[in-house]
Formats: structure tokens, sequence, C-alpha cells
């Protein structure tokens, strides 16, 4: 009698046991794309095709690189934390599609978040090898720590003439008086509410619409500012609002 | 009659046995000696799996790399033209081939190449690795203008070769995919890590105020800016490794990346060198067209050509370039030279 009730135990717990498997480790695939408005850019369109800004700017697009950090997944069981930072570069399909491993826990009222650039606290200067390997440093006398994103390109100014751009995102910095640097966190969290996270191996797919970098809420006219905008901690500041969306949520699946 | 024929059997035997008992195949694995600057810094080097670094594997490479019977007329070696007094280049403009023939290209550098993840080799990123790189000088006309048979049986007839390849690879039948694999085990163990800059990040040198201000040069966006293309302190290799139109020419009469790709966006674009051994690699850009430091400088500040590719981060071209001060071009040139490195020349691992 007794066996038969630590039978029954038994069997119930590895019932159970099996069921938390289900919940065990899981693959998330991330993909990013891109596009200007609703008109999809990928490799093939850098340096190729023009796009036209709210400024009237017209303008090709060199250079695509990025840095997203602390990806989560959010529902009413708690967070899962998604690794660490990820190196986007358009020119390299590889880096436009990433996985991350977890204990998810599937549900249809996820919020998917991540960070545009690094927080303050994990932008430390050369502390990532992958980072420094891949040559995405801020040099010390701007506040050290790592880009959060460089897009280069040029445009036609106007009086008609071919000019570089160099749209580089990184901490805002003031050094004017070195006595008295200041520094703006300029990175920012991206969220996404209501994402269906129903199965493993599911793709979430992100758009960045490189368009909006240069409108809402500050419209951006590259005759006023192009180049040398790392060192401009009011471009930095004008840029982190205007990033706040450029991101968008495509699908689950 | 019949006792002698016996004798010398075995004498066969007896000799045949000895030299094969004095061959045996266990190589011996290498791992790299990484500096601790870039242990700290960079990801880990790139080792092929089936091309693992052994000291038998390194040593034979090192002597083919020096080996002037890889030449058609037994006249040039690899060391022709990547000379480790020179960091492993020479200091003609264009390099000189076997037969006299010359090039349009300026000899490159040999150093830190495990650290070339996107492994596109040459100036325009033509060689898609170490290995595949060493199989062209050898046949290329205007190098070493060879034929790999008659290679392979030079080497297959020498006293030594064979025991080596089978020290190193298991096998006495030379082919040219050990020869290659060898030679790029050698190269990857050239690593050049202790310049005055290494040290003085490590806390054992100290930099003069000039060299201090080069350097400040060198990484402020409003003034050098060489460190979007170029590394930087938390980057020692002083490369990106990558491919850019720096603004050398209107015009291209060498289309670099955009010969290979076929995409006449990357004409012109050329592989960005490291700026370590400048003081020894002059001289300077792919066809060698700057024989001193001096006037790579003066590009930079005020040479820059327009053309349809020049890169974004030229940013200051349609001025000319970055306009140096006399003081900052000084002091920039102090700086780059305090990224070479004596130990590196002088490495007796790294000579003949
Ligand atoms: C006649 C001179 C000459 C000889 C001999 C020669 N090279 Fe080179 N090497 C060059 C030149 C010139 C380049 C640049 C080629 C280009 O970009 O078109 C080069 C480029 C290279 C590179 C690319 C380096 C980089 O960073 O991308 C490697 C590796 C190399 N050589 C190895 C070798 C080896 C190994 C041998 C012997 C098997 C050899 N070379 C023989 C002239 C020579
Ligand atoms: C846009 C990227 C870029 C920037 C910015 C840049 N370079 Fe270069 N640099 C290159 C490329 C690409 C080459 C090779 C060009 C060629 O040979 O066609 C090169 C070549 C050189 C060379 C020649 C090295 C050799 O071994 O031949 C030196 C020296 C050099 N650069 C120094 C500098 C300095 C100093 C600055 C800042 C004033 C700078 N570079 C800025 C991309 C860049």
């Amino acid at each position: 009698m007794k066996i038969l009730r630590f039978f029954i135990i038994f069997l119930l717990i590895i019932f159970f046991g099996c069921d938390n498997n289900d919940d065990g480790i899981n693959t998330i695939n991330f993909q990013f794309t891109h596009s200007w408005g609703n008109q999809p850019i990928s490799e093939s369109d850098l340096e190729n095709t023009l796009y036209t800004n709210v400024s009237g700017n017209e303008l090709n697009i060199t250079r695509l690189r990025y840095l997203i950090s602390d990806i989560q997944l959010t529902n009413q069981d708690g967070t899962l934390n998604l690794g660490n930072h990820q190196l986007i570069d358009l020119s390299n399909e590889e880096s436009l599609r990433f996985t991350a491993n977890g204990n998810v826990l599937f549900s249809e009222n996820t919020t998917l978040s991540f960070r545009f650039g690094l927080s303050n606290e994990d932008n430390i200067d050369g502390i990532y090898t992958d980072l420094n390997t891949a040559n995405f440093n801020v040099p010390n006398m701007l506040g050290g720590g790592y880009h959060y994103m460089q897009l280069d390109g040029s445009f036609t100014d106007d009086s008609n003439a071919n000019q570089p751009y160099n749209f580089h995102a990184i901490r805002a910095i003031d050094n004017t008086d070195s006595n008295n640097i200041i520094t703006t966190d300029t990175s920012f969290v991206v969220t996404f509410s209501n994402v269906n996270i129903s199965r493993d191996n599911i793709t979430i797919t992100v758009n960045m619409d490189i368009s909006q970098w240069f409108t809402n809420p500050n419209t951006w006219d590259l005759n006023l500012a192009s180049t040398g905008l790392m060192g401009d901690y009011d471009a930095q500041i004008v840029m982190s609002q205007n990033g706040n969306n450029v991101f968008s949520f495509t699908s689950a699946e | 009659m019949q006792r002698s024929l016996i004798i010398f059997f075995f004498s066969i035997v007896i000799v045949s046995c000895g030299s094969n008992n004095s061959e045996e195949y266990t190589p011996v694995p290498v791992n790299l000696q990484i500096p601790e600057l870039f242990q700290q810094r960079l990801i880990n080097p790139l080792i092929p799996t089936d091309n693992p670094l052994t000291e038998e594997g390194i040593s034979l490479g090192k002597k083919l790399f020096f080996d002037r019977r890889l030449s058609k007329n037994n006249s040039k070696s690899c060391a022709s033209c990547h000379n480790p007094n020179n960091a492993f280049t020479d200091v003609a403009q264009f390099s000189v081939g076997v037969d006299g023939q010359i090039g349009t290209r300026n000899s490159m550098p040999l150093f830190n190449l495990a650290w070339n993840f996107n492994e596109r080799f040459a100036w325009d990123g033509s060689e898609l690795s170490l290995e595949r790189q060493a199989l062209e000088p050898i046949t290329n006309p205007i190098e070493m203008d060879s034929d790999w048979q008659d290679v392979l049986d030079k080497l297959q007839q020498d006293s030594e070769y064979p025991n080596l390849f089978f020290q190193a690879f298991g096998t006495n039948i030379i082919d040219s995919d050990l020869v290659v694999k060898a030679i790029a085990q050698f190269e990857r163990t050239l690593i050049s890590g202790s310049s005055k800059f290494d040290r003085y990040l490590q806390g054992n040198a100290e930099l003069t105020s000039e060299e201090l201000n080069g350097f400040n040069v060198f990484m402020d966006e409003d003034r050098g800016d060489c460190f979007h293309c170029h590394g930087s302190d938390n980057n020692p290799l002083w490369t990106d490794n990558s491919f850019h139109n720096n603004g050398l020419n209107a015009t291209f009469t060498d289309l670099g990346l955009g010969a290979i790709t076929g995409d006449p966006n990357d004409n012109g674009k050329f592989k960005s060198p490291s700026l370590r051994n400048l003081a020894f690699t002059a001289p300077y850009m792919h066809d060698g067209r700057f024989a001193t430091l001096e006037e790579v400088i003066n590009f930079y500040s005020e040479g820059l050509q327009i053309s349809s590719t020049i890169d974004p981060l030229m940013k200051k071209a349609n001025q000319g370039g970055v306009q140096l001060s006399d003081q900052d071009k000084a002091d920039l040139k102090a700086f780059l030279l305090t990224l070479s490195d004596n130990e590196f020349i002088n490495n007796p691992d790294f000579r003949e």
C-alpha cells in the first residue's frame, strides 16, 4: 500500500518534471531588417540607392553599423535576459540574424525590449574584445567606450555639391570645459508589448526605418550638421530623441 | 655469389629499417604566443581546424619561406619580397619578380595575419586565406614564375624535405597543399606586439609630449580622425582589416577590390594597412607612391582626390584633407613611429 503511494508520487514527479521540461532551454531567433519608410534596404542598396529625407537632402548610405544590447523578454512569470550585445552591420548578412537561448516561457503577452547602444553601466572603455576587434571604439577624449551607431554616406548639399556625412551616435559628451565635462547616456530602450512567443525556435523580426533618424521629433538637415558629430553634445541628444521611433516590431513567427 | 646477394638483401633491409625507425610522426602542438595586450583587447586569432600549429609544421614553413628553390630559377624566395628586416615587406615601390618583371603593387608587410578575421588578403582582398594565398606567388609570372610540379619535384628530391614533411604531416609525399599549410603556419607565428606604444599602454614606457600630441591628433575627430579605419589604443592591430577608398586618385587605373567583386562601388578600394612598423615598410600605399611618412601625412592633410567611391570618413576631402598644422603633422609622424616594433624585426625565430 505504502509502496503504491510512493509509486504514484514518483509517477507524478516524472509527469510534472516532464511538463516543466517543455519550458526548458529554447531558441529564439532575431532578424533585423532595414528600410527607408516602406522601402526595404539591403546590402545591395549600399552606395547605390538614393533616398530623400524630410529636409529634402538627397543621400546615399555607404555603411550602417550599430549596437543593440540588453535584449529581454518579459511576461507575467518574469524577465529573461538574452545576451549582452550584438553588432549589426548591414553589409554583413550574418550579423543581421542571431540566436539567443534561454528558458523561455511561452506567452502571447510577452514584452520584447532591447537597448540601442550601451547603457552607461555597460559602456566601459575597451572591455569588449569583439567590439575592439571590430574597431567600434570611441576615443578617450570623447569619453571612451563604444559607438552606438555609424551611419555614413554622402548627400547633395544646397549648392549641389556632393558632401559626406558621418551620422555617428555615441554617449553625448560636452568637453568644452575640461574642468567640467558633461556626459549624458543617450542610449535608449526600445519596447514592444503583446509579442506572441508561441513556440520554440520562433523568429522575431524587428525593422529599423533609417529615414526616422532624420525626423520626429526633430527635423535634421544635413546642410547644417553632417560630420564631426561625435563631439557635438546637442547633436547627440537630438539623434537619441529621433532614434526613439526608428525601430518597429514586424513579426514573431 | 649467392652469399653476397643475401648480404646485399639484408643490408637493404637494415638500411631501410634504420631510416624508417628514425622517422616518427609525433608533431608537437604549439599555442601562439599572444601578447598580453592582444589577449586583453582582441578576440582570439583564427587558426583553421584543418591546419593546427605544430613545431614541425612551423619550422618546415619557415624553411620553405626562405627557400629560393620555390622559384623558377632558384633566385627568389618569399623572403626576397617579404624581408624580416622590413617587417616582411621590401623597399622597392614594386617588387621585382624572378625574370626582372615588375608588378603594379607594393609588397605587403606580414604580421598579425591570424587576426585578419574576414581572411581577405592582398591589397584588393583577392586571396581568401593564408593557405590559398601561398599557392599564388609560386606560379605568378611577376613573382616566382614557377610550376608546382617543378617545385614539388625539387623538394621531393631534396635530402631533408621528405623527412621534414613526414614529421610535420605524417607523409613524405610532398604536395602543394602541404607546402602552403606549412608556410601558413609559419606566417601565423609572425606576431608584432612590442612597440614602444604597446609598452606605453602597459605602463612600461613613457611617450614624449610630441608623441602624445600625435596620438591625440590621430584620435581627434576634428584633427586627424585616423582611428575610424586604423585602430586605436583599444585595437592594437592598428587596422580594421577592411576596404576603403582613402582618396588617392580621382580616376582609377587599378580597380582594387572592385576588380575582385565586380561591383563598381568597390572600385578604388584597398585594404587599410596596419600602421605598425611603418619605420621599416616604406614606400607606402598599394602602389608604393609615397616614399616617406611626411608625404603620407601631407596627402591626408591637403592632397585628397575626390572620386565616386571615396569613403565618407574622408570627410574633409572637398577641402583637400584634414588640414593639419605643421606641429600636428610632425607630432603625428612621431606618434606613428612609436608603433614600430624593433623586437619583431630582430626576432631570431623569424630569421633564416
Ligand atoms: C616578387 C615579390 C614577391 C614574392 C616572391 C612573394 N610575394 Fe607575397 N606579396 C607581394 C606583393 C606585391 C603583395 C601584394 C599583392 C597584391 O595586393 O596584389 C604580396 C602579398 C602577400 C600576402 C598578403 C598579405 C596581407 O596582409 O594581405 C601574403 C600573405 C604573402 N604575400 C605571402 C607570400 C608568400 C608566402 C610568398 C612565397 C610563397 C610570397 N608572398 C612571395 C610580393 C611578393
Ligand atoms: C577611410 C579610412 C581611412 C582613414 C580615415 C585613414 N586611412 Fe590611412 N589608409 C586607408 C587605406 C584604405 C589605405 C591604403 C590605401 C591604398 O594603398 O590604396 C591607407 C594607407 C595608409 C598608410 C600607408 C601604410 C602602408 O603601409 O602603406 C598610412 C601611413 C596611413 N594610411 C595613415 C593614416 C593616417 C595618419 C590617417 C589620419 C590622418 C589615416 N591614415 C586615415 C584608410 C584610411
